[in-house]
Protein backbone atom coordinates (compact mmCIF):
# COMPACT_ATOMS: atom_id res chain seq x y z
CA UNK A 1 0.00 0.00 0.00
CA UNK A 2 1.35 3.64 -1.16
CA UNK A 3 2.02 6.27 1.31
CA UNK A 4 -0.27 8.75 1.69
CA UNK A 5 2.53 11.23 0.89
CA UNK A 6 2.96 9.21 -2.55
CA UNK A 7 -0.80 9.30 -2.75
CA UNK A 8 -1.22 13.08 -2.75
CA UNK A 9 1.75 13.43 -4.91
CA UNK A 10 0.08 11.09 -7.69
CA UNK A 11 -3.01 12.87 -7.14
CA UNK A 12 -1.29 16.29 -8.09
CA UNK A 13 0.39 14.61 -11.10
CA UNK A 14 -2.76 13.58 -12.16
CA UNK A 15 -4.62 16.93 -11.46
CA UNK A 16 -1.84 18.67 -13.14
CA UNK A 17 -2.14 16.33 -16.39
CA UNK A 18 -5.86 15.88 -16.66
CA UNK A 19 -7.05 19.45 -16.22
CA UNK A 20 -8.66 20.63 -18.96
CA UNK A 21 -9.85 16.93 -19.80
CA UNK A 22 -13.33 15.26 -19.85
CA UNK A 23 -14.25 12.42 -18.36
CA UNK A 24 -13.67 10.22 -15.37
CA UNK A 25 -10.09 10.51 -14.68
CA UNK A 26 -9.90 8.98 -11.10
CA UNK A 27 -8.24 12.14 -9.62
CA UNK A 28 -10.30 12.34 -6.69
CA UNK A 29 -9.68 8.79 -5.75
CA UNK A 30 -8.28 8.69 -2.08
CA UNK A 31 -10.81 6.20 -0.95
CA UNK A 32 -7.64 3.71 -1.26
CA UNK A 33 -6.32 5.46 1.48
CA UNK A 34 -9.06 7.01 3.18
CA UNK A 35 -11.32 5.16 5.92
CA UNK A 36 -14.41 3.71 4.19
CA UNK A 37 -17.12 5.61 4.67
CA UNK A 38 -20.34 3.55 5.27
CA UNK A 39 -24.18 4.94 4.49
CA UNK A 40 -25.60 1.78 5.08
CA UNK A 41 -26.93 0.08 7.95
CA UNK A 42 -28.69 -3.43 8.49
CA UNK A 43 -32.15 -2.30 9.83
CA UNK A 44 -33.53 -5.52 12.24
CA UNK A 45 -36.89 -5.80 13.58
CA UNK A 46 -36.80 -7.47 17.30
CA UNK A 47 -39.56 -9.73 18.40
CA UNK A 48 -41.82 -7.40 20.48
CA UNK A 49 -42.71 -9.08 23.83
CA UNK A 50 -46.54 -8.16 24.16
CA UNK A 51 -47.33 -7.53 27.76
CA UNK A 52 -50.79 -9.57 28.60
CA UNK A 53 -53.83 -7.61 27.47
CA UNK A 54 -55.59 -7.79 30.96
CA UNK A 55 -52.29 -6.01 32.00
CA UNK A 56 -52.94 -2.69 30.03
CA UNK A 57 -53.72 0.31 32.20
CA UNK A 58 -56.90 1.98 31.39
CA UNK A 59 -56.57 4.77 34.17
CA UNK A 60 -53.36 5.67 32.37
CA UNK A 61 -54.86 5.42 28.76
CA UNK A 62 -57.97 7.66 29.77
CA UNK A 63 -55.69 10.13 31.11
CA UNK A 64 -54.81 10.73 27.57
CA UNK A 65 -57.87 11.54 26.36
CA UNK A 66 -58.98 13.17 29.16
CA UNK A 67 -55.97 16.43 29.18
CA UNK A 68 -55.49 16.56 25.58
CA UNK A 69 -57.13 17.27 22.31
CA UNK A 70 -57.88 13.90 21.22
CA UNK A 71 -61.23 11.67 22.11
CA UNK A 72 -60.89 8.43 23.96
CA UNK A 73 -61.72 6.71 20.99
CA UNK A 74 -59.42 8.51 18.79
CA UNK A 75 -56.64 7.89 21.58
CA UNK A 76 -57.56 3.83 21.48
CA UNK A 77 -57.79 3.84 17.87
CA UNK A 78 -54.09 5.38 17.58
CA UNK A 79 -52.69 3.27 20.46
CA UNK A 80 -53.90 -0.04 18.38
CA UNK A 81 -51.88 0.64 15.32
CA UNK A 82 -48.91 0.99 17.36
CA UNK A 83 -46.27 -1.49 16.34
CA UNK A 84 -44.88 -1.75 19.96
CA UNK A 85 -46.31 -1.42 23.42
CA UNK A 86 -47.42 1.88 24.07
CA UNK A 87 -46.39 3.22 27.62
CA UNK A 88 -47.69 6.16 30.03
CA UNK A 89 -47.23 7.52 33.18
CA UNK A 90 -49.72 6.05 35.50
CA UNK A 91 -49.82 8.92 37.79
CA UNK A 92 -48.27 11.83 36.67
CA UNK A 93 -50.87 14.32 35.06
CA UNK A 94 -49.64 15.36 31.20
CA UNK A 95 -51.27 18.40 30.18
CA UNK A 96 -52.16 18.75 26.72
CA UNK A 97 -50.47 15.64 25.87
CA UNK A 98 -49.79 14.49 22.08
CA UNK A 99 -49.97 11.01 20.95
CA UNK A 100 -48.27 10.14 17.50
CA UNK A 101 -47.86 6.64 16.16
CA UNK A 102 -46.13 6.24 12.41
CA UNK A 103 -44.00 3.48 11.11
CA UNK A 104 -41.85 1.83 13.60
CA UNK A 105 -42.68 3.82 16.57
CA UNK A 106 -44.99 5.89 18.97
CA UNK A 107 -44.46 8.94 20.80
CA UNK A 108 -46.04 10.68 23.56
CA UNK A 109 -45.19 13.91 24.52
CA UNK A 110 -46.91 16.13 27.22
CA UNK A 111 -46.06 18.99 29.55
CA UNK A 112 -46.21 19.27 33.56
CA UNK A 113 -46.95 22.75 34.65
CA UNK A 114 -45.04 24.36 38.18
CA UNK A 115 -45.57 27.84 39.48
CA UNK A 116 -42.46 29.14 37.84
CA UNK A 117 -41.67 26.82 35.07
CA UNK A 118 -43.31 23.86 32.22
CA UNK A 119 -41.43 20.55 32.24
CA UNK A 120 -41.72 19.14 28.64
CA UNK A 121 -42.05 15.03 28.97
CA UNK A 122 -41.31 12.97 25.92
CA UNK A 123 -41.53 9.27 25.43
CA UNK A 124 -41.21 7.03 22.43
CA UNK A 125 -41.17 3.65 21.65
CA UNK A 126 -39.27 2.20 18.52
CA UNK A 127 -39.50 -1.12 17.16
CA UNK A 128 -36.46 -0.61 14.32
CA UNK A 129 -32.76 -0.82 14.98
CA UNK A 130 -30.00 -0.08 13.02
CA UNK A 131 -27.11 -2.52 13.25
CA UNK A 132 -23.54 -1.29 12.37
CA UNK A 133 -20.79 -3.40 12.44
CA UNK A 134 -18.69 -0.75 14.47
CA UNK A 135 -21.23 -0.85 16.56
CA UNK A 136 -20.66 -4.11 19.82
CA UNK A 137 -23.80 -4.23 21.90
CA UNK A 138 -24.15 -2.67 25.14
CA UNK A 139 -25.78 -3.20 28.88
CA UNK A 140 -27.26 -0.78 30.17
CA UNK A 141 -25.47 1.30 33.11
CA UNK A 142 -28.32 1.79 35.06
CA UNK A 143 -31.35 -0.26 37.07
CA UNK A 144 -34.30 1.66 35.91
CA UNK A 145 -36.77 -0.20 37.74
CA UNK A 146 -38.42 -1.26 35.08
CA UNK A 147 -37.48 -4.79 35.77
CA UNK A 148 -35.04 -7.69 36.66
CA UNK A 149 -33.48 -7.69 32.90
CA UNK A 150 -33.92 -4.03 32.57
CA UNK A 151 -31.23 -1.48 32.50
CA UNK A 152 -30.37 1.59 30.13
CA UNK A 153 -28.60 4.84 30.41
CA UNK A 154 -29.97 8.05 32.11
CA UNK A 155 -28.05 11.14 30.58
CA UNK A 156 -28.26 15.17 30.04
CA UNK A 157 -28.28 16.97 26.91
CA UNK A 158 -27.93 20.58 26.85
CA UNK A 159 -30.12 20.70 29.99
CA UNK A 160 -32.16 18.02 28.87
CA UNK A 161 -32.39 14.61 30.58
CA UNK A 162 -32.76 11.41 29.00
CA UNK A 163 -33.12 7.84 29.61
CA UNK A 164 -33.23 5.37 27.24
CA UNK A 165 -33.67 1.69 28.05
CA UNK A 166 -34.78 -1.87 25.92
CA UNK A 167 -37.95 -3.64 27.23
CA UNK A 168 -39.24 -6.45 25.83
CA UNK A 169 -37.77 -6.28 22.44
CA UNK A 170 -38.73 -1.95 22.05
CA UNK A 171 -36.27 1.27 22.48
CA UNK A 172 -37.88 3.05 24.35
CA UNK A 173 -36.74 6.63 25.71
CA UNK A 174 -38.01 9.36 27.99
CA UNK A 175 -36.56 13.48 28.02
CA UNK A 176 -37.83 16.28 30.46
CA UNK A 177 -36.90 19.29 29.24
CA UNK A 178 -37.60 22.00 31.52
CA UNK A 179 -38.59 25.67 30.54
CA UNK A 180 -36.15 27.30 33.59
CA UNK A 181 -33.11 25.69 34.04
CA UNK A 182 -33.78 26.07 38.20
CA UNK A 183 -36.74 23.93 37.58
CA UNK A 184 -36.04 21.12 40.76
CA UNK A 185 -37.27 18.43 37.40
CA UNK A 186 -34.32 19.21 35.90
CA UNK A 187 -31.92 19.75 38.54
CA UNK A 188 -31.58 15.97 38.94
CA UNK A 189 -32.51 13.03 37.44
CA UNK A 190 -35.00 12.15 40.58
CA UNK A 191 -38.17 13.42 38.19
CA UNK A 192 -37.21 11.41 35.39
CA UNK A 193 -36.19 8.17 37.09
CA UNK A 194 -39.96 8.76 38.79
CA UNK A 195 -41.69 9.09 35.40
CA UNK A 196 -39.48 6.05 33.78
CA UNK A 197 -40.22 3.76 36.95
CA UNK A 198 -44.31 4.41 36.51
CA UNK A 199 -44.74 4.03 32.96
CA UNK A 200 -47.66 2.10 32.45
CA UNK A 201 -48.34 -0.47 29.28
CA UNK A 202 -51.63 1.10 27.97
CA UNK A 203 -52.00 -0.86 24.43
CA UNK A 204 -50.80 -1.71 21.07
CA UNK A 205 -51.08 -3.34 18.48
CA UNK A 206 -50.48 -6.55 19.52
CA UNK A 207 -52.63 -6.51 22.06
CA UNK B 1 -17.80 18.01 -15.60
CA UNK B 2 -14.86 19.90 -16.97
CA UNK B 3 -11.51 19.47 -14.99
CA UNK B 4 -13.79 18.45 -12.03
CA UNK B 5 -11.50 15.94 -10.57
CA UNK B 6 -8.53 17.80 -10.95
CA UNK B 7 -9.77 20.52 -8.88
CA UNK B 8 -10.40 18.11 -5.89
CA UNK B 9 -6.95 17.08 -6.16
CA UNK B 10 -5.45 20.24 -6.67
CA UNK B 11 -7.59 21.43 -3.75
CA UNK B 12 -6.93 18.39 -1.43
CA UNK B 13 -3.16 19.33 -2.16
CA UNK B 14 -3.78 23.06 -1.19
CA UNK B 15 -4.84 21.77 2.28
CA UNK B 16 -2.19 19.74 2.95
CA UNK B 17 0.01 22.55 2.04
CA UNK B 18 -1.50 25.23 4.35
CA UNK B 19 -2.44 27.68 1.63
CA UNK B 20 -5.37 29.93 1.97
CA UNK B 21 -5.16 30.55 -1.52
CA UNK B 22 -8.31 28.90 -2.43
CA UNK B 23 -10.36 30.33 0.29
CA UNK B 24 -9.25 33.55 -0.72
CA UNK B 25 -10.04 33.59 -4.27
CA UNK B 26 -13.30 31.42 -4.42
CA UNK B 27 -16.99 32.87 -4.09
CA UNK B 28 -18.09 31.50 -0.06
CA UNK B 29 -21.59 32.28 -1.26
CA UNK B 30 -22.36 34.12 1.77
CA UNK B 31 -25.50 34.76 3.25
CA UNK B 32 -24.98 37.85 5.59
CA UNK B 33 -22.79 40.63 5.17
CA UNK B 34 -21.10 39.45 8.21
CA UNK B 35 -19.36 36.87 6.97
CA UNK B 36 -17.77 38.13 3.84
CA UNK B 37 -16.15 35.49 2.31
CA UNK B 38 -15.93 31.82 3.53
CA UNK B 39 -14.12 30.13 1.15
CA UNK B 40 -14.00 26.43 -0.02
CA UNK B 41 -15.15 24.19 2.01
CA UNK B 42 -13.26 22.02 4.17
CA UNK B 43 -13.68 19.94 7.37
CA UNK B 44 -11.84 17.71 9.90
CA UNK B 45 -12.08 14.42 9.86
CA UNK B 46 -14.64 12.51 12.36
CA UNK B 47 -13.46 12.02 15.86
CA UNK B 48 -11.03 14.80 15.49
CA UNK B 49 -11.76 17.42 17.77
CA UNK B 50 -10.70 21.07 18.85
CA UNK B 51 -7.52 20.37 21.01
CA UNK B 52 -7.86 19.47 24.44
CA UNK B 53 -11.74 19.49 23.84
CA UNK B 54 -11.79 15.67 24.87
CA UNK B 55 -11.69 12.89 22.74
CA UNK B 56 -13.99 11.86 19.52
CA UNK B 57 -14.98 8.97 17.89
CA UNK B 58 -13.83 8.24 14.60
CA UNK B 59 -16.55 6.64 13.10
CA UNK B 60 -17.15 6.37 9.21
CA UNK B 61 -20.94 5.59 9.46
CA UNK B 62 -23.13 7.55 8.01
CA UNK B 63 -25.81 7.62 10.28
CA UNK B 64 -28.38 9.44 8.60
CA UNK B 65 -27.99 8.98 4.68
CA UNK B 66 -29.45 11.31 2.35
CA UNK B 67 -30.92 13.78 5.24
CA UNK B 68 -31.20 17.52 3.98
CA UNK B 69 -28.51 19.69 5.57
CA UNK B 70 -30.75 21.32 9.00
CA UNK B 71 -30.19 24.82 8.16
CA UNK B 72 -31.74 26.39 4.67
CA UNK B 73 -28.60 27.75 3.16
CA UNK B 74 -24.75 28.33 3.22
CA UNK B 75 -22.13 28.91 4.31
CA UNK B 76 -22.87 27.44 8.05
CA UNK B 77 -19.96 26.03 10.02
CA UNK B 78 -19.72 22.93 12.15
CA UNK B 79 -17.30 23.01 15.00
CA UNK B 80 -17.48 23.52 18.75
CA UNK B 81 -19.76 25.98 20.74
CA UNK B 82 -17.58 25.52 24.15
CA UNK B 83 -14.71 25.45 23.06
CA UNK B 84 -15.18 27.92 19.91
CA UNK B 85 -14.90 31.96 20.50
CA UNK B 86 -17.00 33.34 22.94
CA UNK B 87 -17.47 29.84 24.48
CA UNK B 88 -16.81 28.81 28.24
CA UNK B 89 -13.50 26.94 27.14
CA UNK B 90 -12.87 29.78 24.19
CA UNK B 91 -11.68 32.68 23.64
CA UNK B 92 -13.05 36.33 22.69
CA UNK B 93 -16.20 37.04 21.55
CA UNK B 94 -19.32 34.48 19.05
CA UNK B 95 -19.09 36.78 16.74
CA UNK B 96 -15.18 36.53 15.91
CA UNK B 97 -14.57 35.45 12.43
CA UNK B 98 -13.39 32.31 13.14
CA UNK B 99 -16.60 30.52 14.23
CA UNK B 100 -17.50 31.46 11.09
CA UNK B 101 -14.52 29.45 8.68
CA UNK B 102 -14.03 26.77 7.63
CA UNK B 103 -12.67 23.78 8.32
CA UNK B 104 -15.66 22.27 10.19
CA UNK B 105 -14.64 20.45 13.89
CA UNK B 106 -16.66 17.19 15.11
CA UNK B 107 -17.77 17.57 18.39
CA UNK B 108 -19.65 14.95 19.26
CA UNK B 109 -18.00 13.44 22.38
CA UNK B 110 -16.63 16.68 23.33
CA UNK B 111 -15.80 16.60 26.90
CA UNK B 112 -18.73 16.59 29.35
CA UNK B 113 -19.72 14.24 32.08
CA UNK B 114 -22.97 13.30 30.64
CA UNK B 115 -23.15 9.31 29.58
CA UNK B 116 -22.53 8.67 26.00
CA UNK B 117 -22.91 4.97 25.30
CA UNK B 118 -20.80 5.71 21.95
CA UNK B 119 -18.42 7.94 23.19
CA UNK B 120 -15.13 6.78 24.09
CA UNK B 121 -14.29 6.45 28.03
CA UNK B 122 -18.29 6.64 28.25
CA UNK B 123 -19.48 10.39 28.81
CA UNK B 124 -19.44 13.37 26.35
CA UNK B 125 -21.39 15.64 23.89
CA UNK B 126 -24.21 14.32 22.21
CA UNK B 127 -24.58 16.41 19.28
CA UNK B 128 -22.83 18.63 16.38
CA UNK B 129 -22.81 22.33 17.19
CA UNK B 130 -23.71 24.55 14.02
CA UNK B 131 -23.31 27.95 13.37
CA UNK B 132 -25.15 29.61 10.44
CA UNK B 133 -23.67 32.21 8.52
CA UNK B 134 -23.76 35.00 11.34
CA UNK B 135 -24.49 34.96 14.60
CA UNK B 136 -27.34 37.37 14.63
CA UNK B 137 -30.31 35.57 16.04
CA UNK B 138 -33.26 34.91 14.45
CA UNK B 139 -32.21 35.21 10.96
CA UNK B 140 -31.37 31.81 9.49
CA UNK B 141 -33.78 29.50 8.66
CA UNK B 142 -33.42 25.87 10.21
CA UNK B 143 -35.35 23.16 7.47
CA UNK B 144 -36.82 20.04 7.85
CA UNK B 145 -34.09 17.52 7.28
CA UNK B 146 -36.09 14.68 6.35
CA UNK B 147 -39.85 13.67 5.93
CA UNK B 148 -41.61 13.05 9.19
CA UNK B 149 -43.67 14.16 11.86
CA UNK B 150 -42.85 16.52 15.11
CA UNK B 151 -43.04 14.80 17.94
CA UNK B 152 -41.87 17.27 20.82
CA UNK B 153 -42.10 20.86 21.06
CA UNK B 154 -39.77 21.68 23.83
CA UNK B 155 -39.18 24.96 25.48
CA UNK B 156 -36.13 24.90 23.19
CA UNK B 157 -36.54 21.96 21.63
CA UNK B 158 -38.40 20.61 18.59
CA UNK B 159 -37.48 16.76 17.94
CA UNK B 160 -38.45 15.63 14.47
CA UNK B 161 -39.00 11.92 14.14
CA UNK B 162 -39.10 9.66 10.96
CA UNK B 163 -40.48 7.03 9.92
CA UNK B 164 -37.90 4.03 10.99
CA UNK B 165 -37.85 5.81 14.81
CA UNK B 166 -34.98 8.10 14.21
CA UNK B 167 -35.09 11.53 16.11
CA UNK B 168 -33.64 14.74 14.74
CA UNK B 169 -33.16 17.34 17.57
CA UNK B 170 -32.71 21.14 17.32
CA UNK B 171 -31.76 23.42 20.06
CA UNK B 172 -31.85 26.72 20.35
CA UNK B 173 -34.10 27.71 17.96
CA UNK B 174 -36.51 30.93 18.03
CA UNK B 175 -40.01 31.89 15.88
CA UNK B 176 -40.48 27.83 16.24
CA UNK B 177 -42.55 27.18 12.49
CA UNK B 178 -43.94 23.88 13.90
CA UNK B 179 -46.01 22.02 16.17
CA UNK B 180 -46.61 18.64 17.99
CA UNK B 181 -48.20 15.94 15.70
CA UNK B 182 -47.63 17.98 12.39
CA UNK B 183 -46.15 15.88 9.21
CA UNK B 184 -43.49 18.32 7.52
CA UNK B 185 -41.80 17.35 4.42
CA UNK B 186 -38.42 17.64 3.97
CA UNK B 187 -36.91 20.94 3.59
CA UNK B 188 -39.82 22.40 5.38
CA UNK B 189 -39.34 25.43 7.65
CA UNK B 190 -39.06 24.30 11.57
CA UNK B 191 -37.63 27.88 13.01
CA UNK B 192 -34.42 29.89 13.10
CA UNK B 193 -30.90 29.53 14.52
CA UNK B 194 -31.08 31.72 17.62
CA UNK B 195 -29.93 31.18 21.37
CA UNK B 196 -32.86 30.10 23.50
CA UNK B 197 -31.79 27.91 26.74
CA UNK B 198 -33.99 27.47 29.31
CA UNK B 199 -34.38 30.79 30.72
CA UNK B 200 -31.19 31.56 30.40
CA UNK B 201 -29.19 32.36 26.73
CA UNK B 202 -26.28 30.38 24.71
CA UNK B 203 -24.38 31.17 21.69
CA UNK B 204 -25.82 31.75 18.61
CA UNK B 205 -26.14 28.19 17.07
CA UNK B 206 -27.82 25.10 15.56
CA UNK B 207 -27.42 22.10 18.32
CA UNK B 208 -28.56 19.47 16.35
CA UNK B 209 -28.69 15.72 17.21
CA UNK B 210 -29.78 12.34 15.75
CA UNK B 211 -30.79 9.99 18.11
CA UNK B 212 -31.21 6.06 16.62
CA UNK B 213 -32.43 3.12 18.10
CA UNK B 214 -29.08 1.13 17.35
CA UNK B 215 -29.04 -2.75 17.70
CA UNK B 216 -28.30 -3.66 21.27
CA UNK B 217 -27.57 -0.48 22.83
CA UNK B 218 -31.11 1.08 22.59
CA UNK B 219 -32.02 4.65 21.77
CA UNK B 220 -28.96 6.63 21.64
CA UNK B 221 -27.20 9.80 20.26
CA UNK B 222 -25.08 9.03 16.96
CA UNK B 223 -22.61 10.58 15.67
CA UNK B 224 -24.04 13.29 13.49
CA UNK B 225 -20.59 14.77 11.99
CA UNK B 226 -20.42 13.09 8.37
CA UNK B 227 -24.77 12.83 7.83
CA UNK B 228 -23.86 16.39 8.49
CA UNK B 229 -21.10 16.74 5.55
CA UNK B 230 -22.78 14.82 3.26
CA UNK B 231 -25.58 16.89 3.55
CA UNK B 232 -23.90 20.33 3.62
CA UNK B 233 -21.64 18.73 0.11
CA UNK B 234 -25.03 18.32 -1.44
CA UNK B 235 -26.81 21.67 -0.18
CA UNK B 236 -23.41 23.50 -1.73
CA UNK B 237 -23.54 21.39 -4.29
CA UNK B 238 -20.39 19.84 -4.05
CA UNK B 239 -21.41 16.15 -3.62
CA UNK B 240 -19.21 13.15 -5.25
CA UNK B 241 -20.91 10.73 -6.95
CA UNK B 242 -22.02 7.68 -4.11
CA UNK B 243 -19.68 5.58 -5.86
CA UNK B 244 -16.82 7.48 -4.86
CA UNK B 245 -16.15 7.93 -1.11
CA UNK B 246 -15.56 11.80 0.23
CA UNK B 247 -11.92 12.36 0.36
CA UNK B 248 -11.15 12.22 4.30
CA UNK B 249 -8.10 12.21 5.11
CA UNK B 250 -6.99 9.57 7.34
CA UNK B 251 -5.78 10.91 10.65
CA UNK B 252 -2.84 11.14 11.83
CA UNK B 253 -1.04 11.03 9.01
CA UNK B 254 -3.17 12.79 6.80
CA UNK B 255 -3.71 16.06 6.11
CA UNK B 256 -6.06 17.85 8.92
CA UNK B 257 -8.59 18.56 6.77
CA UNK B 258 -10.24 17.81 3.36
CA UNK B 259 -11.75 19.54 0.78
CA UNK B 260 -14.83 18.45 -0.65
CA UNK B 261 -15.38 18.38 -4.54
CA UNK B 262 -17.10 21.04 -6.49
CA UNK B 263 -19.94 19.83 -9.01
CA UNK B 264 -19.07 22.30 -12.03
CA UNK B 265 -21.83 21.53 -14.44
CA UNK B 266 -24.76 18.24 -14.93
CA UNK B 267 -22.79 15.78 -17.25
CA UNK B 268 -22.05 16.12 -20.27
CA UNK B 269 -22.38 13.80 -23.17
CA UNK B 270 -18.74 11.35 -22.60
CA UNK B 271 -16.02 12.03 -25.07
CA UNK B 272 -14.81 9.47 -26.95
CA UNK B 273 -12.28 8.27 -24.70
CA UNK B 274 -8.60 8.51 -25.40
CA UNK B 275 -5.08 8.73 -24.06
CA UNK B 276 -6.09 6.76 -20.99
CA UNK B 277 -9.18 7.97 -20.46
CA UNK B 278 -8.46 11.40 -20.57
CA UNK B 279 -10.22 13.23 -23.51
CA UNK B 280 -8.99 16.30 -24.24
CA UNK B 281 -11.79 18.74 -24.97
CA UNK B 282 -9.08 22.24 -25.87
CA UNK B 283 -11.30 24.19 -24.41
CA UNK B 284 -8.58 24.18 -21.58
CA UNK B 285 -5.24 23.84 -21.68
CA UNK B 286 -3.10 22.52 -19.28
CA UNK B 287 -1.52 24.60 -17.03
CA UNK B 288 2.22 24.79 -16.95
CA UNK B 289 1.91 25.90 -13.37
CA UNK B 290 1.42 24.94 -9.60
CA UNK B 291 -0.06 28.38 -9.36
CA UNK B 292 -2.22 28.35 -12.55
CA UNK B 293 -3.57 24.88 -11.10
CA UNK B 294 -4.58 26.99 -8.21
CA UNK B 295 -5.92 29.80 -10.01
CA UNK B 296 -8.24 27.62 -12.49
CA UNK B 297 -9.38 25.52 -9.41
CA UNK B 298 -10.66 28.88 -7.88
CA UNK B 299 -12.56 29.93 -10.72
CA UNK B 300 -13.90 26.32 -11.30
CA UNK B 301 -15.67 26.91 -8.12
CA UNK B 302 -16.32 30.14 -7.93
CA UNK B 303 -18.60 29.55 -11.31
CA UNK B 304 -19.75 25.86 -10.01
CA UNK B 305 -20.70 27.97 -6.97
CA UNK B 306 -22.82 30.26 -8.80
CA UNK B 307 -24.20 28.16 -10.91
CA UNK B 308 -25.34 25.92 -8.65
CA UNK B 309 -26.88 29.08 -6.49
CA UNK B 310 -28.74 29.41 -9.76
CA UNK B 311 -29.82 26.20 -10.21
CA UNK B 312 -31.28 26.10 -6.44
Amino acid sequence: MRTPVFSLLSITVGALACVGCNGNTSATRTDEHAPAVSTSSVVVRPMVAWPAASSADEGALLSLSRNGEKTDREIRALVARSPVPVLAPKDLRLDTPTLMVEGEYFALTGRVESATSRATVSIQGTRAAHRYETVDPQVGTRDLARGANVRGFVTINEGIRTASWIENGTAYSVDVECSEHTDLRCQSEDFLLSVVAQLSFVGGSGR
Amino acid sequence: MSARNALVAVAVLATALGTTALASAADGGAADASVADAGAFTYDPPGQLVPDSGKGRVDMNVYAPGIRFPIESGPAFANSQVWGHGGNEGTGGQCDKENFSYPWHDNYCETRDWDMPMCPGGHGHQGQDIRAASCKPGVHPTVAVADGTITSVGSYSVYLTTADGTRFDYLHMQDVAVKEGQQVKRGDPMGKVSNQFGGSATTVHLHFNIRQNVAGVGSVYVPGYLSLVKSYETLQGLDLPDAAPPPVAPPPAAPPTVQAAPVTAPPEPAPAADDGGCAATGSSPPPASFGAVLALAALGMAFARRRNRRAR
